[in-house]
């Protein structure tokens, strides 16, 4: 007898006016059990729970490490002249939003050019208010290592930025063409929490594919989906409280990478019951995705190697450093294509109050549940299948 | 003679077995070659977003100097500009296509001919200080573009700049060469740990240590094995780095290119053989191997710039032998340059030395009776 025949004798024994319910205890009980089982198997494996938990963190500080090598370049700079202009371009230079700026003599300044402790070498010449006054041609010295040509750039941006502040700030007529910017936010994100955020995704996204994938796969492994498989229990029971474990435990490392963001990054949550009902659509996102990821690999190994090879890429390429749209159009395809790109959106909607992509949060949350019900649907399949391979 | 034949033959039959057994782990192989390949693709990623934004250009004033302060704009080359209508720019920021829109208004040239304020309106996207950052800098940029066109240019203030050295290295190119240090580290890590961790696991470990053959040599066999696996890994990458033309070592710098390859997959190897003998566990080497090869990664300054880092962050990096290998290939593939290559070999050498030490002392057959007896008790 299959297990579908036996589960409806059962019910059918049930006495009458109580099946829907006594089946959705059964149902229930099922849940529970399987809940349980990958709960204590789960906790026994001790590395891929550290795994699980220290990978977030690996790439919140991946994350954090770009945004600070890109922000501010260390800058020295040599007043030969001390006088009041000089004074004034300084200031200028640090509001420039460019540099992280140290005054010394030249000789300390070349030594800490050579050493690596400095990037640029900025030199405001001895006569530079007497020039600047008489309105004569005036050159600023710039010294940088060149070692690549994107931070080389931003440095001679930035100077070319403090160049024009000075002459608006000191001289309002001289230079007729000034910039007018209105920002869209009333507020500043800085860059850091403007990525960081987005690394809550990749925490739920690694934990729920390696938890859910590996409790899955291990079953396979140890053959003990035969068990299951041959019980009367519904397939949506099992896979709910296999889902059910696996999101739990992988809640764990969303709470870490969400405290981190918090107590470390200063990261201010604008909606924090919108954030947290975004974090368990996303835990069941992606364990749903493991669950079916796993019953169509079967091999931890496997399950492991394909969650960190395409984890990073797929988070990568779904707007992460900005919205998608300003990529080339066969990234914004790719992008659509997976749960990835309206999760980043709908947590940055909530966290920050920005939005990213063309749909609203709720479109954003929409498209998470019909991603969730379809990998749902595709794992109690793959089950079934499995069923009848066995 | 004979000692030295013995040894000699320790060794080789140490090395085959381990590079057998090594090319027999086709998921290994692939295991190691994952993070690597995962983080060339988020350097290549990252140079993308870094670089240039999209933005509207909204020109209304037909005037010359509008033109050429929208074609100086361009010039700039600091975003991806589309010259496009008032509706349209609407439309592009709207669904995000653009960040902004900079408009040049109607008036703006014959306010600049008249020496009166002009100015130049952005509507800014500001989802971020980099993007606003880049805004910022770019529009006074193409304004200092255009007025050094200008014959009696109101800025006298310029910028006399000079470049320590004479190469330009793209971003991209430059995130490479730390992708070839993580590479080998990886390979090297993963390979010579589970190798050794793999001995204590299926017992094999005994026969090692009732083999009449010193420790030493066993060790140094196991050291040149994983060494052999793990430099191929990185001169695959060096040569496919130099097909595609990211890297152009070139002359007496590519054998300095290739000694630091060496020197990396040497320590690399050893400190697998130390990983595996302390944690005897291929599961758990095989987790401490990939997060340890990240974090050495990140500390050397693998995704960005070291010099550009905050100042722990570079003492830290002091401490990370990757900084060395990485600064001693960045010097030979991109600046054809011997800076400082005496203190990067030393510290490559002298940190593998140490750690062939440790494992020597932690195979010493007194120390892993103890283990495997601890082991033998342990429930």
């Amino acid at each position: 007898m299959s297990h579908e025949f036996f589960w409806q004798d059962q019910q059918q024994k049930q006495p009458a006016g109580l099946p829907t319910q006594v089946s959705a205890f059964l149902w229930l009980d099922v849940v529970v059990a399987c809940l349980r089982k990958d709960m204590i198997s789960a906790l026994s494996e001790r590395v891929t729970l550290f795994q699980m938990l220290i990978l977030p963190i690996n790439y919140t500080i991946l994350l954090v490490l770009f945004a600070l090598a890109g922000s501010a370049a260390p800058t020295t700079v040599v007043m030969v002249d001390h006088g009041p202009y000089a004074q004034r371009f300084y200031d200028a230079m640090q509001v420039s939003h460019s540099f992280r700026l140290q005054v010394e003599s030249e000789g300390t300044a070349q030594a800490m050019l050579v050493r690596g402790d400095t990037v640029a070498l900025v030199t405001i010449p001895g006569n530079f208010d007497q020039m600047v006054r008489r309105g004569q041609r005036v050159e600023i010295g710039l010294l940088v290592n060149n070692l690549n040509t994107d931070f080389t750039d931003d440095v001679t941006r930035g100077l070319r930025l403090a160049v024009t502040t000075f002459y608006q700030q000191q001289f309002p007529g001289k230079i007729s063409i000034v910039t007018q910017i209105h920002d869209a936010h009333p507020q500043q994100t800085d860059y850091i929490p403007y990525l960081s955020v987005a690394v809550v995704v990749i925490g739920l996204l690694v934990g729920g594919l390696l938890q859910a994938g590996n409790a899955m796969a291990r079953d396979w492994e140890q053959k003990t989906i035969k068990e299951v498989l041959l019980s009367p229990a519904p397939r949506s029971a099992i896979v709910v409280g296999k889902m059910l474990a696996a999101g739990t435990v992988s809640l764990l490392s969303a709470l870490i990478v969400i405290l981190f963001l918090v107590l470390v990054i200063h990261v201010s949550v604008l909606d924090w019951s919108g954030f947290l009902a975004t974090i368990l659509l996303l835990s069941a996102v992606s364990v749903a995705a493991g669950t079916l990821l796993g019953n169509l690999l079967k091999l931890r190994q496997t399950v492991t190697l394909l969650t960190r090879g395409i984890s990073v890429p797929l988070f990568l390429l779904s707007g992460v450093f900005n919205p998608i749209t300003y990529s080339t159009i066969g990234l914004v395809v790719l992008a659509r294509l997976f749960p990835v790109h309206y999760a980043i959106s709908l947590v940055q909607s909530t966290v920050l109050g920005q939005r990213t992509n063309i749909l609203s949060p709720q479109g954003n949350a929409l498209v998470l549940v019909g991603f969730l019900l379809l990998f749902v649907v595709c794992s109690c399949l793959v089950l079934r299948r499995g069923h009848s391979e066995q | 003679m004979v000692a030295l034949n013995s040894a000699r033959d320790v060794i080789g039959a140490t090395i085959r077995k381990d590079v057998t057994i090594y090319l027999r782990q086709w998921k290994t192989i692939l295991t190691s070659l994952v993070l690597p390949g995962t983080y060339i693709l988020v350097a290549l990623l990252g140079s993308i977003a870094v670089g240039r934004s999209p933005i509207a250009l909204v020109v209304q004033d037909r005037g010359t100097i509008a033109s050429q302060m929208a074609q100086a704009m361009v010039d700039a080359d600091v975003f991806r500009v589309s010259r496009v209508s008032p509706p349209d720019a609407h439309h592009l920021y709207e669904t995000l296509s653009v960040g902004a829109i900079v408009t040049i208004p109607v008036g703006f040239s014959q306010a600049v001919h008249d020496h009166q304020s002009a100015p130049i309106v952005v509507q800014s996207n500001n989802l971020n200080l980099d993007f606003e950052n880049d805004l910022r800098r770019s529009i006074p940029d193409a304004i200092t573009l255009y007025y050094a066109q200008e014959a009696a240019t109101p800025l006298p203030l310029t910028i006399q700049q000079h470049n320590l050295r004479t190469q330009n290295v793209e971003l991209f190119q430059y995130e490479v060469v730390p992708l070839i240090s993580l590479l080998v580290t990886v390979c090297g890590l993963i390979a010579s740990s589970a190798s050794t961790a793999g001995e204590f696991e299926v017992l094999s470990i005994k026969e090692i240590l009732l083999a009449p053959v010193s420790m030493g040599t066993m060790v140094i066999g196991k050291i040149i094995a994983g060494w052999i696996t793990t430099a191929t890994m990185g001169l695959l990458l060096l040569l496919v780095g130099m097909l595609l033309g990211w890297i152009e070592p070139a002359g007496v710098f590519l054998l300095i290119t290739l000694l630091a390859i060496a020197l990396e997959s040497l320590l690399a190897a050893t400190a697998g053989i130390a990983l595996g003998c302390v944690f005897r566990r291929v599961q758990a080497v095989s987790v401490l191997s990939t997060t340890g090869s990240v974090w050495l990664f990140f500390l050397s300054g693998g995704l960005g710039v070291l010099q550009f880092e905050p100042i722990f962050l570079r003492k830290i990096a002091a401490f990370d032998p990757l900084t060395y290998g990485t600064h001693m290939l960045q010097m030979a593939i991109f600046y054809q340059s011997c800076d400082r290559l005496g203190e990067d070999s030393a510290v490559l050498i002298g940190t593998t030395l140490a750690l062939f030490l440790l494992c020597v002392v932690a195979l010493h057959p007194q120390v892993v009776t103890v283990i495997l007896k601890k082991g033998r008790t342990t429930p």
